[in-house]
């Protein structure tokens, strides 16, 4: 059965899900009806531990559609990734508290969009890597009003500060 | 040796040059620079701009301000022109009577036909009729599914299905009958039970063939003649979608309304009369008949009569005359299609209805401008004269692009109006001016997409488009593609950007850059060619376009990277070289009346 599912893997594009134990099946659920919704074929297989940016880039990268979705069971935290993007730069993540229906859902329709070349969907808490990268510049780029952090650091940390706040307006 | 500098305030910018003229009179052109008009032209207000503009044209140079021993100011011809669009049919649905859009994924194929009925009354009916069944937002989606699947399997006979949610796909998926699905419903409370309804989806890249053909919509609902005729609308509002459905009520309505737009009145050698429902041609046939036009009238409490009013306004508080001392000497009247919200609709649907866009335009010759040269002179410490009337000016400096001659004509395309000029050899100069220009270009791209944002389609008109097609690159709407190393914002990920010096910009719509480039182009056409030959004909001699040689192209939308190529080949059926003008040999369309103001001036001192 195993072997079996392994060959049908190797020749059929999917969006690849790689999750880490204790594997949450109520939430890929979740993302795997985003995905069917918009119609592309997903494949879930569970793999040993490591960060959730790490397997999602892993899924990616092993990917026929290059679209890879890393879901780590213990930290509650799920990744969406590109093969064509630096491993640590995903395209979304949500954090534990984000663990909802409908931003899960959301995340899978927008992995299947990610690959039909549909415009995504916003308007939700996700965390938005991008804009993130961009008020660090800001920061950056403002004289006399520097934070000396590395950037990679200095992202995490307004990240942080995004979740919290967006999380205390939710309360 | 001394400094002059030629300052043309116009509409939209403000432009300078600067030049060195030396005793025996040779003239040596130093600088030029170009900023935003500052208020409304003919203003007080403009001093800042024109200030700013002479600042940034001397900087390079090396000297102050107090440098210059002369600043010559055109004497403008105010022409100011607003746009305006009534909206002259419009789709009513006075009992919910359809659902016709595009949900990204629908699911099923086919076309369904029965009675609607919600999922709950779903137990309690006879197995001897067609249902389509009604899903609301509160029924989870495996649910609805099994409650179908269980509908079946007693041998009822289900149709299709009209779902609240995005989950077509996912109910489809579970069911072990396939029917059609419709789903983002978002007026799903709005749906009639127990009324025939019929539902069509199409498969991936095609739009629905019997719900958009009255008679087909006859033959399933046993329409008469007359019902027909009535549906008409029903199966135009839905033709071009990959789903629909149509439902027959008692009493249902639906119509295309004429609202009536009000009148035009136009003043000439006769008096005429235009209804604005009648469309832009009637109009414009109507302005050809009774040219030359001394005054138009617009009915007050139409949105064409609001504007004529703002127009008229803005003059008379500009020049210091009786608001009725002000006329609107030319309308341009365009017809176009709009995108409206079809009242009484379920999902939020469009349809498209004809509008009138119409600019309007007036002119006068009181402009205070001896007032703006002393409040110049006051500020500046340097003297200043109003010089040479703007069109001879405009005739002057286009004169300096390389390859022209008289009998020259101009045509200036700027933002409220498009102007006309020409020369002939004995040095006599025409010139007209025409409601209509850029500003109505971008009204159109505006209304005609939806888009309620003129930035966004003052942007479309300008810049190029492109559809984002990963996250790394772009192809730009000439098929062309663009490589960026860093990745782009996701945001802008499959959609249609405009492409700007600041980086790609978002279009919200979800036409494609094909539709979006026809709209575009069709609106300069519609504008600046039929306006160009309007113009010329009007200037040319015996009114015949083809004994004009020669035509240059000036102003800011000579700029725009397709308007002089229409313009051009519109004329070349006449036999006129037409180009961009490239005043000096170096500036391009720009600077053609501040360079023609020093080299009048300089001129006329010579002798």
């Amino acid at each position: 059965m195993v072997d079996e599912k392994f060959h049908i893997d190797s020749v059929e594009p999917t969006v690849q899900i790689f999750a880490t134990k204790p594997v949450p099946e109520k939430e890929i659920g979740h993302i795997l009806w985003g995905l069917e919704e918009e119609g592309i074929p997903a494949k879930v297989q569970e793999v040993r531990n490591d960060s959730a940016v790490i397997i999602a880039k892993q899924a990616a990268d092993s990917s026929h559609l290059n679209v890879g979705i890393g879901v780590d069971g213990s930290g509650r935290e799920v990744i969406l990734h590109h093969r064509d993007l630096p491993s640590e730069k995903p395209l979304f993540s949500l954090s534990a508290e984000e663990f909802q229906s409908t931003q899960l859902r959301r995340l899978g329709a927008n992995a299947a969009r990610l690959v039909k070349g549909d415009p995504l969907i916003f308007q939700d808490n996700t965390v938005y890597h991008v804009d993130l990268e961009r008020a660090a510049q800001l920061q950056q780029d403002q004289p006399g009003n520097l934070i000396q952090l590395p950037p990679d650091q200095l992202e995490k940390l307004i990240s942080m500060v995004v979740t919290e706040t967006l999380n205390n307006i939710r309360l | 040796m001394r400094y002059i500098a030629g300052v043309d305030v116009g509409n939209n910018t403000t432009e300078v040059a600067i030049a060195k003229v030396s005793l025996e009179g040779d003239i040596d052109f130093l600088a030029s620079a170009m900023v935003k008009t500052t208020g409304i032209k003919g203003t007080l207000r403009n001093v800042q701009g024109i200030i700013d503009a002479l600042d940034i044209a001397i900087e390079p140079l090396e000297i102050q301000r107090k440098d210059i021993s002369l600043v010559l100011l055109n004497k403008a011809t105010p022409v100011i022109g607003d746009v305006a669009m009534e909206t002259i049919t419009e789709t009513v649905i006075t009992e919910s009577a359809m659902i016709g859009h595009n949900p990204s994924t629908p699911a099923g194929m086919g076309l369904g036909l029965g009675t609607t009925i919600s999922l709950e009354d779903l137990k309690s009916v006879s197995p001897d009729e067609r249902w389509i069944v009604v899903i609301d937002g509160s029924i989870e989606f495996r649910e609805a599914a099994a409650r179908l699947n269980e509908a079946t399997s007693m041998n009822l006979q289900i149709e299709g299905a009209i779902v609240r949610k995005d989950e077509a796909v996912l109910i489809y998926n579970r069911l072990h009958h396939p029917i059609p699905i419709v789903d983002e419903v978002l007026h799903i409370e709005r749906v009639p039970m127990g009324m025939p309804a019929a539902i069509e989806v199409a498969t991936i890249g095609k739009t629905i063939e019997k719900l958009s053909n009255p008679y087909d919509i006859a033959t399933l609902f046993n329409l008469g003649p007359e019902e027909t005729k009535n549906i008409v609308p029903i199966a135009r509002a839905l033709t071009g979608t990959r789903s629909a459905v149509v439902i027959k009520t008692p009493q249902g309505d639906i119509q295309e309304r004429r609202i009536p737009a009000g009148k035009i009145t136009l003043i000439g050698r006769q008096k005429a009369e235009v209804p604005v429902e009648e469309g832009a041609e009637a109009i414009m046939d109507e302005i050809a008949k009774v040219h030359p036009l001394i005054e138009i009238q617009a009915e007050p409490g139409t949105n064409v009569g609001g504007m004529f009013e703002t127009v008229r306004t803005v003059m008379a508080d500009l020049t210091d005359q009786p608001v009725t001392a002000i006329r609107v000497q030319d309308i341009l009247a365009v017809d176009t299609l709009v995108p409206q919200r079809v009242l009484g609709s379920l999902a939020g649907e469009y349809s498209m209805g004809n509008a009138v866009g119409l600019a309007a335009m007036v002119e006068t010759h009181k402009l205070p401008m001896q007032r703006l040269a002393q409040k110049l002179e006051n500020e500046i410490m340097v003297h200043t004269i109003v010089a040479g009337v703007e069109a001879e000016m405009a005739i002057r400096g286009a004169m300096t692009t390389p390859g022209t001659q008289p009998p020259l004509a101009i045509l200036d395309l700027g933002g409220g109006s498009t102007d006309a000029s020409i020369i002939n050899e004995n040095g006599e100069i025409q010139s007209v001016h025409l409601a209509g220009a850029g500003d109505m270009v971008r009204l159109l791209i505006d209304k005609e997409l939806g888009l309620e944002n003129l930035e966004l389609a003052e942007d479309i008109k300008f810049y190029p488009l492109a559809k984002v097609e990963t996250l790394y690159h772009m192809r730009n709407e000439d098929g062309s593609v663009r490589f960026f190393h860093e990745h782009l914002d996701p945001s802008l990920f499959g959609r249609v950007v405009v492409v700007t010096e600041n980086g790609p910009m978002p279009v919200e719509t979800r036409e494609s850059v094909a539709r979006i480039a026809e709209i575009r182009q069709r609106s300069k056409k519609k504008v600046f060619v039929q306006n160009a030959l309007r113009a010329l004909e009007r200037v040319a001699p015996a009114n015949n376009i083809r004994l004009i040689s020669f035509v240059v192209l000036v102003g800011g939308s000579a700029l725009d990277f397709e308007i002089p190529r229409m313009i051009s080949d519109a004329l070349d059926e006449y036999g006129v070289v037409t180009g961009r003008a490239n005043i000096r040999g170096v500036e391009g369309p720009r600077n053609a009346v501040a360079t023609g103001l020093v080299l009048a001036h300089v001129g006329e001192e010579k002798g």
